[in-house]
C-alpha cells in the first residue's frame, strides 16, 4: 500500500485516538472538584481517575497499533456520496427530537414518515402519505391507548381540552 | 428433587394463557427480526424492552427470551435463502445452507436448522436447570473483592471474544464504565460528570444507549450501501421442510456435539451463539469423513452450528440468572428488565423470586416447542413478509425506538441520547471498536465500582485484598490469561 494511501487510511483512527485523549482529559478535568479519598475510603473521583489512567495507557497502545502494525492499520471509510443516506436518516431522527413536544407526536411522526418514505425509500407521494398516516395513527393508538404512555400533543393540545 | 418440583412450578407459570401468548409473540418477533438483516436480537430486545413495562417481570422476561432464541433461528432463513446472515450467529450456516438451497434443498436446510435449534435449545435448558442453582449457591459465598474480580473477568472475556483487537475491546470497556460514572455517586450522592444537566443526575440510562448503539446504528450503516437482496426461490411448504429420516440420521451426532459446544461456550461472557456456531462448524469439518463437502452443501455444516447457536442461548442464561452477569447484549437487556421491575439480579434471585426464574426456565421449554412448530409451518409466510416489509423497516425501527425510549421516562432527552449513541455506535464500527463491551461496561460499571470501593474500605485501603482472597485471585488470573493468551497465540502464528 502506498504511504499516501496508508496515511489516509490511518486518519480516522488517529482522530479516534485524539478524541480518546480528550475523554481522558475530561475525566480528570471535570472531576477535579471531587475528593479522590474521603474519610479513608475511595471517593467519587477514585473510579474516574482510575479509568482515565487505564484509557491513557490503552490509547498509547492504540496509537502503537495504528502506526506499528503491518498494513498501516488502515480501514476502509465510506465515501462522502455514501454518507448522504445515513446523514438523511439521522436528520429524520433529529427532526423528530426537535418537534416531538413542539408539534406533537402524531404530526411529527406523520411528517417524518412521509419524508423518509418519499425521499429515502423513493416511494410515490401517494404511498408515502398513505403509509405515513397509517404508521402515525398506529403508533399513537398503540402507545397512547394500549400501552398507556402519555404522548405530547404539542400545538394540537387544544384538541384534547374539553 | 427440589429442582424438579421448582421446574414443574415454573412450567405452571409458563403455561398460563398470558405467558403463552407473549412467549409466542416473542418467538415470532424474534424469528422475523432474525430474518431481517439490519437488526439483531439485542436491537429487537432493546426496542421492545420499554413495551414490557406493563407486563410484569415474568411475562417480560419470557417475551424477551423468546426474541433472543427466536432470532438465532430467524437469521438462518436469510443465510440459507439470500446468502446474507440475518444474525452474526448465522454466518456459518450460510457456508453450506445457501449451496443446499441452490441445489433445490432449501427445505432440507431450513428444516434441519429448525430441528437442530429445538434440540439445542431444549437440552441446554436442562443444563440451565442443573447448573443455574448450583452456581447461585456458590455465588452467595462471594464477597465484594470476589464480585469485583468476577465482573472484571466477565468484561475481559467479552473483550477477548468481541473482536480481533484486545486494545480496542478494552477501550470500549473503559468507555462503557465511564458512562456508568455519570450521575450521582452511589456512596456520597455527589453529582459526577453531569455538566450541570438535571437530566443526567440519574445517570445515563442503559436503554437509550442500547437502542441507539444496537438498533439504530445498524440502520444508519444500512443506508450506506443499499444492496438489493436476492431471495432463492424454493418450495417451502410444511412437507418440504420436514427432514427425512436419512437427513435426521446424518445430523444426529452433529446435533449432539453442537449442543455440548453451544451450552458450555455460551456460559462464558462474550462467547455466545456466534463463537459456538463457528466452533461447531470447525469441529464438524475436522472430524468429517468427507471434509471436502463442507462449503458445498454438507448437512453437518448446517445441523451442528444451528444446534450450537441455540444451545448457547441456554448457556448464556446461566451466569445471567445465577450471578447477575450478562454474557451478551441480549442477556444484558433481560437483566435490565429485571432491574426495571425492582428485582436484584444475582444469586439471591433464585430465592427472592423463584416464580420469575423458574417461570423463565419453564418458558424456554415451551418456547422451543413453539419455535420449531411455528418455523416449520410458517417459513413461506415469513419469507413473504420479509420481501414486502423491507422498504418500510428503517422508519418503523426509528419510530419504535423513539417511542420505546420515550415511554420509559417520558423524556425527549432520552431520545436525544439514543440518537447520539446511534452516531457513536456507527462511528465505532467504522473504526473497528466493538460495541458489546460498551454496553456491558455501562451495565456492570455501577456494581463494579461499588464492590471495588467496599472491598477497599473493608481492607483499610489495601489493594492486595484482591489477591489475598483465593477466589478473587483466580478470577484475576483468568482475566489476565483471557487478555494475554490471544496476543501470545497471534504472535506465535506470525
Amino acid at each position: 500500500m502506498s504511504r499516501e494511501k496508508s496515511a489516509q487510511g490511518r486518519t480516522p483512527q488517529v482522530v479516534t485516538g485524539l478524541l480518546i485523549w480528550i475523554v481522558v482529559a475530561g475525566l480528570i478535568g471535570f472531576t477535579r472538584g471531587l475528593p479522590l479519598i474521603q474519610e479513608g475510603a475511595p471517593g467519587p473521583r477514585f473510579m474516574p481517575v482510575l479509568l482515565a489512567l487505564c484509557l491513557g495507557i490503552l490509547n498509547v497502545l492504540y496509537f502503537a497499533d495504528i502506526f506499528l502494525s503491518k498494513g498501516g492499520g488502515s480501514l476502509v471509510m465510506p465515501r462522502l456520496s455514501e454518507l448522504a443516506g445515513p446523514a438523511s436518516y439521522v436528520l429524520v431522527g433529529l427532526f423528530m427530537i426537535f418537534f416531538w413536544e413542539r408539534l406533537g407526536v402524531v404530526a411529527t411522526v406523520l411528517v417524518a414518515s412521509v419524508g423518509e418514505l418519499r425521499f429515502l425509500e423513493r416511494y410515490s407521494w401517494g404511498r408515502s402519505v398513505l403509509v405515513g398516516v397509517l404508521i402515525s395513527l398506529t403508533t399513537w393508538v398503540l402507545f397512547q391507548f394500549v400501552l398507556g404512555v402519555p404522548l405530547p400533543a404539542g400545538i394540537f393540545s387544544w384538541l384534547l381540552v374539553r | 428433587m427440589d429442582t424438579i418440583l421448582l421446574m414443574f412450578n415454573g412450567l405452571a407459570v409458563a403455561l398460563t394463557p398470558v405467558n403463552l401468548i407473549f412467549c409466542a409473540i416473542g418467538v415470532v418477533i424474534g424469528t422475523t427480526v432474525g430474518a431481517l438483516p439490519g437488526i439483531g436480537s439485542a436491537g429487537a430486545c432493546a426496542i421492545l424492552l420499554p413495551a414490557t413495562f406493563k407486563m410484569g417481570p415474568v411475562t417480560a422476561l419470557i417475551m424477551l427470551a423468546g426474541i433472543f432464541y427466536g432470532t438465532q433461528y430467524g437469521g438462518t432463513i436469510t443465510s440459507v435463502l439470500m446468502r446474507v446472515p440475518g444474525e452474526s450467529a448465522s454466518v456459518v450456516t450460510m457456508f453450506d445452507g445457501n449451496p443446499l438451497a441452490r441445489q433445490g434443498k432449501a427445505g432440507v436446510a431450513l428444516g434441519l436448522a429448525a430441528v437442530g435449534s429445538f434440540v439445542g435449545g431444549t437440552v441446554s435448558v436442562i443444563g440451565l436447570m442443573v447448573f443455574g442453582p448450583l452456581l447461585a449457591d456458590m455465588a452467595l459465598k462471594l464477597g465484594p473483592a470476589e464480585y469485583f474480580s468476577l465482573m472484571i473477568m466477565a468484561l475481559s472475556l467479552v473483550v477477548a471474544f468481541a473482536g480481533e483487537s484486545i486494545v480496542r475491546g478494552l477501550i470500549a470497556t473503559c468507555l462503557g464504565l465511564m458512562l456508568a460514572m455519570v450521575g450521582q455517586d452511589l456512596m456520597t450522592g455527589q453529582p459526577r460528570l453531569t455538566f450541570g444537566l438535571q437530566q443526567l443526575l440519574d445517570g445515563i440510562d442503559f436503554l437509550p444507549v442500547a437502542v441507539g448503539m444496537f438498533g439504530l446504528s445498524e440502520m444508519i450503516a444500512f443506508f450506506e450501501k443499499r444492496n438489493p437482496l436476492e431471495i432463492v426461490k424454493a418450495e417451502l411448504g410444511f412437507l418440504k421442510v420436514l427432514p427425512s429420516l436419512r437427513d435426521l440420521r446424518e445430523s444426529f451426532f452433529p446435533m449432539v456435539r453442537g449442543t455440548a459446544i453451544g451450552f458450555f461456550v455460551g456460559i462464558f461472557p462474550g462467547a455466545g451463539p456466534t463463537i459456538s456456531s463457528f466452533l461447531s462448524y470447525g469441529l464438524e469439518q475436522r472430524i468429517s469423513k468427507n471434509p471436502e463437502q463442507f462449503g458445498k452443501g454438507a448437512i453437518a455444516g448446517v445441523a451442528g452450528p444451528e444446534t450450537a447457536n441455540n444451545a448457547a442461548t441456554g448457556g448464556a442464561m446461566v451466569p445471567m440468572l445465577s450471578l447477575g452477569l450478562p454474557s451478551s447484549p441480549s442477556t444484558a437487556l433481560m437483566l435490565a428488565a429485571l432491574i426495571m421491575f425492582g428485582l436484584k439480579p444475582g444469586p439471591t434471585l433464585f430465592n427472592d423470586a423463584p416464580d420469575v426464574v423458574w417461570g423463565l426456565i419453564g418458558s424456554l421449554y415451551v418456547g422451543n416447542v413453539m419455535l420449531v412448530v411455528i418455523n416449520l409451518a410458517c417459513i413461506p409466510l415469513i419469507v413473504y413478509f420479509m420481501d414486502k416489509v423491507r422498504g418500510y423497516l428503517p422508519i418503523i425501527i426509528l419510530l419504535l425506538s423513539a417511542f420505546g425510549v420515550y415511554s420509559y421516562r417520558s423524556s425527549v432527552f432520552d431520545i436525544g441520547i439514543m440518537m447520539a449513541f446511534a452516531l457513536v455506535g456507527y462511528g465505532m464500527t467504522k473504526v473497528a471498536i466493538p460495541l458489546a463491551p460498551v454496553i456491558l461496561g455501562l451495565l456492570l460499571g455501577g456494581p463494579a465500582e461499588n464492590s471495588l470501593r467496599q472491598a477497599l474500605v473493608l481492607s483499610d485501603g489495601n489493594p492486595l485484598v484482591f489477591l489475598a482472597h483465593p477466589i478473587s485471585a483466580a478470577f484475576l488470573a483468568i482475566t489476565c490469561a483471557s487478555l494475554l493468551l490471544p496476543v501470545l497465540l497471534r504472535k506465535r502464528k506470525g
